[in-house]
Formats: structure tokens, C-alpha cells, sequence
């Protein structure tokens, strides 16, 4: 079993670079190698204390990372699904033996181990080293298993869409949390130091997470005896979690299926008072629309706004504290959540994208498609915009600024929302589908990866596009005639970015329209 | 494809049959502006697809195989939401829903979200949202398949108004006897090529369809003698 699994995460692989995620998947792997090869340098040049410190945080890290990032962003193989070997006479003991081994193969746990490796082999004689490399592999091992653990259970007990959908949004609140976690840091003042790293590391090699890191770097300064303990317990717990994941396999193998059913009452997709309109409605309208019902029903929308509005009001740390001393020119600032909401809409073709076909059979311009969907997030940054800039009007007193403010968030959600628009046809991305039996499962490794690149590169052209913006603002704490140019100016400046934008990328998407329709229908 | 020559008559039912991979879907996508051919033209209504695609969308309807739909709106809003789109007015968009609806037996689950739709449902609803703007050509892939029998003879009546109404209807089906009934023209399909084809009265002449079908494309060997498989 162990062969046959093995193989066909190899097959699988393999596959991907047959098809049109081929670009995700070698992005994803050159990303993972480089990250895990400059943390491998560093660690190789790191001294004695520092070797003994980093250990554990190593592997800690290493073990909640593959805990919690499949979860987050959706596992990158099809090798955990249990719902496609349900029809199969499958032993459980066997089958976890087999999906624990391909776990550890791929780019991803190649790199992640690179670090651990290089701090094994700074062991000072062989058997140090030579345990140095075992300590590494029970890391990765114990990493993939838990996370094994965690994502078949999950996948087993969330079937039903809603469950599944709650998940979705959960996961999303974590993440946007963490986000917030580390910029209040920021805020208070609360530097990432040495000693703080020092008593991170104390507290995490205690923790079952960081016994076998911790090993790994006792080991290369020349430990043997706490290393031979912490290596055993590790052992030990990892027989715990693969009985632990046998049992839960056998649920999940002789589980696969439920459904819930929604529905909605009242109705049209236009407001009833418009009902008997005998006009056409403009097609961005009708977009918008549609796209408001997606807000309030797709867990996938309503993650990114969650995660949005965490990280964009209670966040944005330079300027929160700006905020806190009560300046009040700090209110001027209530406008960028309008351009990081709107850039992070670089992605507006994905949710929805296997039924682009539809949307394209029955408009005679990809324009209005691409403008309805920016729209909403260029409405959302607006409206988180003049949320922030009264909120701290209301906390500093600096009410003069705050029409400027949330004039200059007009243009600055409209200039975001056209990158975004752009950056949405450049390389669209279908994401998980509803009916998806498993929703940790996908055949598309390295879609975060190109998104996520995608979408910094966006923030970065937004920026640029900001910077008349940002002037003005600058210009503005001490000038009330530039506050007064400023609000005229910004909103036009905006809508003529977000005109350019959304032409741009309307203009590259009917040049292209059968291969957005291969792209966006790539099944997952 | 493999240099494909097919010329469909304008008001007719036309049927598309052949085994599978023989390239009936990739005809139709091709035919309909969501798959670009390496080479070749494909005309709509005289209009060539690929030189003036909005032309041929305003006249197309078109129901594919593969039924991803917009999962999240009900099914009522999915129709107003295509009408719409099409630049129907709001108020027609609503009549002409409701009446496909009825029309269809989905009134009762008009509310209810299309992620949570049978197949048969969706069919019938990819249909209703195909039609919704009296296309003058309709595109449809195996639009029988997971169908009951009851809904079979409603898409049946309804294709038949449209045809009779002067629409020319299109689609692919593995099922002869479908096609048999209701097809006034049929073209056999083989490995990318047309094998057999023409009005279905000339082609059957006294045969059945699945006899002209076997005939054109050949029929495969059916003996089957696995050691293993005996008891």
C-alpha cells in the first residue's frame, strides 16, 4: 500500500504538469525550495545558542503549519480524500501506512525539511548527525500525521454544505485574526526580540510539538542524552496519532455522504419594487446584484470580507498609532482599507468561474461581468473606509478631515478595484466547489501560491497608482484648499483608474475567452 | 476534429450521435465560441463565430454536458439573473421565469438554491435559462441524460414548440431512441469525422437508427471471454 500510494501522489504530480495548473505547481515548488533553502543558509550560519533556540521552533512551527495551512487554504492532494476510496475494500491500518508515506513525498516537505537537515548536519560527529536526520524525518512525520489526523476527521465530519461552509468561514476568522494578533504587536509596541524568541522557545520545546525540533538542535550542539528522550516520546505520540487516525478512517471510510437543503423565501434577483420595469437593466447592475447574493451565501465571499475587515479596522498598524496619540490627522488615513479592499479583489472570477460560460454566452462585452464583481469589493473598501475615518473622527476630534477622508476613499477604492479587476484576468483561479465531497481535497497544488502572488503584485501597482492620492493627503494636513482639490479630484482620478482597469482587463478577457472557459472549468 | 463538414438546415431537429470521444461536445463548443479550433470556420445564422461572436450569442441558446451553473442562486433567480443579463426587461425576465418554471415543475423548488438541485433538476433548469431569450439556434448536450421519463416528454414538447416556432435545435445524445422519435435530421459521428448523415426518413429508409449507427461506425467486438470472470 505504502508503494501504491507513493506512486500515485508521484502520478499525480505528474499530471498536474500536464495541465493548466502546471504554472501553480512550479511556482509553488521553486517558492517552497527557495524559502526552504535561504531558512537553510540562515540556520547554517547561526551560532551555537542560536542553533539551541531555533530547534523547536523549527519544528514546532513546521507541525502547526501542516496542521493548520491545509485547513486554511485547502490540503494539495487528492490522496487524503477518503471520499474517492469509500467504494473500495480498504483496511484502515494499511491505507494510513500508505497516505502517511505520500504524505512526505512532493515539494512542500521537501523544503519544509531542508532547515532541520542542515541543523542536523551541523551535528558535531556522525552519530549526531545521523540522529539528527531521524529527528528530522519523525518531525516531518509527525507533521503530515497530525495533520492527517485533523483533515480526515474534519473532511469525514463536515458533509453537509452548511457545516462545510461554516468551516470555510471559521478558518478565514482565525486567519484574519492571527493577521490583527500580529499588527496590535506592532502597535503596543511589542518587538520581536531575541529574548523573546529565547522564551518562545523554552515554552515550545517543552510542548509535544517542538520535542523532536528540539532535538534536532540539542543534537547539533553536541547533546545526546535529553535529545534519545525527547526522540522516544516523539516516537511514542506518533504511534498514538496513527492509531488515533486508523480509527478515524474507518468513519470516514464508511461515511461519505449528507446534504441540507436551503431555502429562500421571497425572491427576484432585482428588488420587487422594480418589478414591473419594462426597461433593461444595465448589465453592471445585474452583475452586482448577483454578486450581493453571492456575499451573503458563498462561506469563500464572506471569508474574504471577514478576513478583510479584521485586518483593515482593527489593523493598519502605522497608523493606529497615529490613532491612539489622538492626532487628528490620523482620520486622513480612513481611506486606504478603500484600496487594500479593492486590490484584494484579484481574484474575481474564481468563485464563480465554472459558470463563466453562462455570463459570456449571454453578454456581448466581458466589461460589465468584470465591473460588476469589482464594484462590490470597490463598495465593501468604501464602506470599511468611512467605518475606520468615523471611528477615529469620533476618537481624535479631527472632523474637518474626515469629508476629505472619505472623498479620497472613493478614488482610493475605485483605483484598487481596477488593479484588481486587471489582475483578476491575468491568472484566474477556480476555486473548491461547492458540492466538493471533501472540502480539504484538491487536484490543483500551488493555487495559493500564484493567488497569493498575484494579489502582491496588485497591492504593489495600487500602491503606485495611489501615490496622487497620497499626496494630496500629505498635502492636506496643513492646506484646506488642497483637502478641498483633493476631494473633487480623487473620486475622478479613481473612476477613470478603475475605467482603465476594467477596460484593460475586459479587453484581455474576450481576446481569450475560450481558454478562461478551459481555465475556470479545470475540474477540482 | 478531423476536417469536419457539417451543415445543419435551418428549422430543423438535428441529431448528433456517435460513441464516445468520437467529438460530438467539442462539435458543439466549437460551434458556440467556448472551444477555439486550431483551424476551420463554424457559421451560425450565416455569421461566422469567431469574427462576430455577439452576433451569434444574442441568437444562441446552449446547454452543455458538463452543468456548472451559478450553484448559489436559486433557481428563480438564475433565470431572471440570464434574462437580465440577455437585456430582456426586468418585468418580461420575471414573466417568462415564472412561466418556464411552471412549465418545467420547478415552481415548488424555485426558491431553493441550485447547489442543492437533483441533475434532472439542473437540466431542466440550464434548459430553461437557454431558451429564456427565444434563441434562434439551441445548443444542447445530452439534454435527456438523468431526465425522468415524466420531464423527458415536457423538454420534448417544449424543443418542439421552439422548432415549430422556426428555432433550429442541435444536440448530442447516446440514446437512438430519442433521436429516432423526435429528429427530422441526424448526423453520425466517428472519431472526429462525419460518417453518415442526412434527413432521417433518407438515412433509416426501413432500418432503425441504431442499425444505421452500428453500420456506420462499425461495431466492436462482443464476445467476451475473461477466464476470470466465469464462476
Amino acid at each position: 500500500m505504502v508503494r501504491l500510494f507513493v506512486r500515485l501522489k508521484f502520478r499525480l504530480l505528474r499530471n498536474v504538469l500536464r495541465t493548466n495548473g502546471r504554472w501553480g505547481l512550479v511556482m509553488f515548488t521553486v517558492a517552497s525550495l527557495l524559502v526552504g533553502l535561504a531558512a537553510g543558509r540562515l540556520v547554517y550560519t547561526m551560532s551555537e545558542v542560536w542553533r539551541f533556540q531555533v530547534g523547536p521552533l523549527i519544528g514546532g512551527s513546521l507541525v502547526l503549519g501542516w496542521l493548520v495551512g491545509p485547513l486554511l487554504f485547502g490540503a494539495s492532494d487528492e490522496t487524503i480524500d477518503t471520499t474517492r476510496l469509500a467504494l473500495f475494500s480498504l483496511e484502515s491500518r494499511p491505507l494510513a501506512a500508505g497516505m502517511a508515506a505520500a504524505s512526505i513525498v512532493g515539494p512542500g516537505p521537501l523544503a519544509a525539511g531542508i532547515p532541520l537537515l542542515v541543523l542536523a548536519f551541523r551535528g558535531p560527529t556522525l552519530a549526531h548527525k545521523l540522529f539528527g536526520v531521524l529527528a528530522t524525518v519523525l518531525t516531518l512525520a509527525l507533521a503530515t500525521t497530525s495533520s492527517r489526523l485533523a483533515l480526515t476527521y474534519l473532511g469525514a465530519s463536515l458533509r453537509s454544505r452548511r457545516s462545510r461552509d461554516f468551516a470555510t468561514v471559521a478558518a478565514g476568522l482565525v486567519a484574519g485574526l492571527v493577521g490583527a494578533t500580529f499588527q496590535l504587536l506592532n502597535v503596543f509596541g511589542v518587538d520581536l526580540t531575541a529574548e523573546h524568541v529565547g522564551q518562545v522557545a523554552e515554552v515550545v520545546r517543552l510542548t509535544p510539538l517542538g520535542w523532536a525540533g528540539d532535538a534536532v538542535g540539542r543534537l547539533s550542539i553536541g547533546e545526546f542524552a535529553i535529545p534519545a528522550v525527547e526522540l522516544a516520546a516523539t516516537s511514542a505520540l506518533l504511534v498514538v496519532i496513527l492509531r488515533g487516525w486508523v480509527d478515524v478512517l474507518e468513519k470516514a471510510l464508511a461515511n461519505v455522504a449528507d446534504s441540507d437543503v436551503d431555502t429562500i423565501s421571497g425572491g427576484h434577483l432585482l428588488k420587487d419594487s422594480a418589478k414591473h420595469s419594462q426597461d433593461s437593466r444595465h448589465p453592471i447592475l445585474v452583475v452586482l446584484a448577483k454578486e450581493r447574493r453571492y456575499l451573503s451565501r458563498h462561506p469563500r465571499y464572506r471569508v474574504q470580507v471577514v478576513s478583510q475587515l479584521i485586518v483593515l479596522v482593527i489593523g493598519g498598524a502605522p497608523f493606529l498609532s497615529a490613532i491612539i496619540d489622538r492626532n487628528p490627522e490620523a482620520v486622513l488615513f480612513g481611506c486606504i482599507p478603500g484600496l487594500t479592499a479593492g486590490v484584494t479583489g484579484s481574484n474575481l472570477l474564481g468563485p464563480d468561474g465554472r459558470a463563466l460560460w453562462a455570463e459570456l454566452l449571454a453578454t456581448p462585452s466581458f466589461a460589465p461581468l468584470l465591473r460588476g464583481r469589482s464594484l462590490l469589493f470597490a463598495i465593501l473598501g468604501f464602506g470599511a473606509s468611512v467605518l475606520v475615518t468615523l471611528g477615529t473622527a469620533a476618537w481624535t476630534g479631527g472632523w474637518r478631515f474626515a469629508p476629505i477622508a472619505i472623498s479620497a476613499a472613493i478614488g482610493m477604492a475605485l483605483t484598487g478595484s481596477g488593479v484588481g479587476a486587471l489582475t483578476s484576468t491575468l491568472a484566474p483561479t477556480p476555486l473548491a466547489d461547492d458540492d466538493s465531497a471533501n472540502p480539504f481535497a484538491t487536484s490543483s497544488p500551488g493555487t495559493g501560491c500564484v493567488n497569493g502572488l498575484i494579489t502582491f503584485v496588485g497591492v504593489f501597482v495600487g500602491l503606485l497608482l495611489a501615490v496622487p492620492i497620497l499626496y494630496g493627503l500629505a498635502q492636506s494636513r496643513d492646506s484646506t484648499s488642497a483637502g478641498i482639490v483633493l476631494s473633487l479630484v480623487a473620486p475622478i482620478y479613481g473612476f477613470g483608474v478603475w475605467l482603465a482597469g476594467t477596460a484593460m482587463g475586459a479587453r484581455r478577457a474576450e481576446k481569450r475567452v475560450p481558454e478562461l472557459v478551459s481555465i475556470l472549468s479545470h475540474s477540482l | 476534429m478531423d476536417h469536419l463538414d457539417l451543415v445543419v438546415p435551418r428549422g430543423s431537429f438535428f441529431g448528433l450521435v456517435g460513441p464516445n470521444g468520437a467529438g460530438k461536445s467539442s462539435t458543439l463548443k466549437i460551434s458556440t465560441g467556448l472551444l477555439r479550433p486550431d483551424a476551420g470556420t463554424a457559421y451560425v445564422d450565416g455569421l461566422d463565430v469567431w469574427d462576430d461572436p455577439k452576433a451569434v450569442k444574442a441568437r444562441i441558446g446552449v446547454v452543455p454536458e458538463e452543468l456548472r451553473l451559478f450553484e448559489r442562486l436559486t433557481g428563480r433567480e438564475l433565470l431572471e439573473y440570464v434574462g437580465l443579463l440577455r437585456g430582456i426587461p426586468q418585468a418580461e425576465a420575471i414573466r417568462r421565469s415564472s412561466d418556464l418554471l411552471e412549465i418545467l415543475d420547478l415552481s415548488e423548488a424555485a426558491g431553493r438554491l441550485v447547489v442543492d438541485y437533483s441533475t434532472g433538476m439542473r437540466k431542466k433548469i440550464a434548459l430553461a435559462a437557454a431558451v429564456l431569450h427565444r434563441p434562434t439556434v439551441l445548443f444542447l448536450d445530452e439534454p435527456f441524460e438523468s431526465v425522468d421519463p415524466l420531464s423527458v416528454r415536457v423538454l420534448r414538447a417544449l424543443l418542439e414548440q421552439m422548432v415549430a416556432g422556426g428555432a433550429t435545435v442541435i444536440f448530442s445524445s447516446h440514446v437512438m431512441e430519442v433521436v429516432e422519435g423526435i429528429c427530422d435530421h441526424v448526423a453520425v459521428m466517428n472519431a472526429g469525422r462525419i460518417v453518415a448523415g442526412g434527413p432521417i426518413e433518407t438515412l433509416c429508409a426501413d432500418r432503425r437508427l441504431e442499425d444505421v449507427f452500428v453500420e456506420a461506425v462499425g461495431l466492436p467486438s462482443t464476445t467476451v471471454d475473461l477466464d476470470w470472470l466465469q464462476p
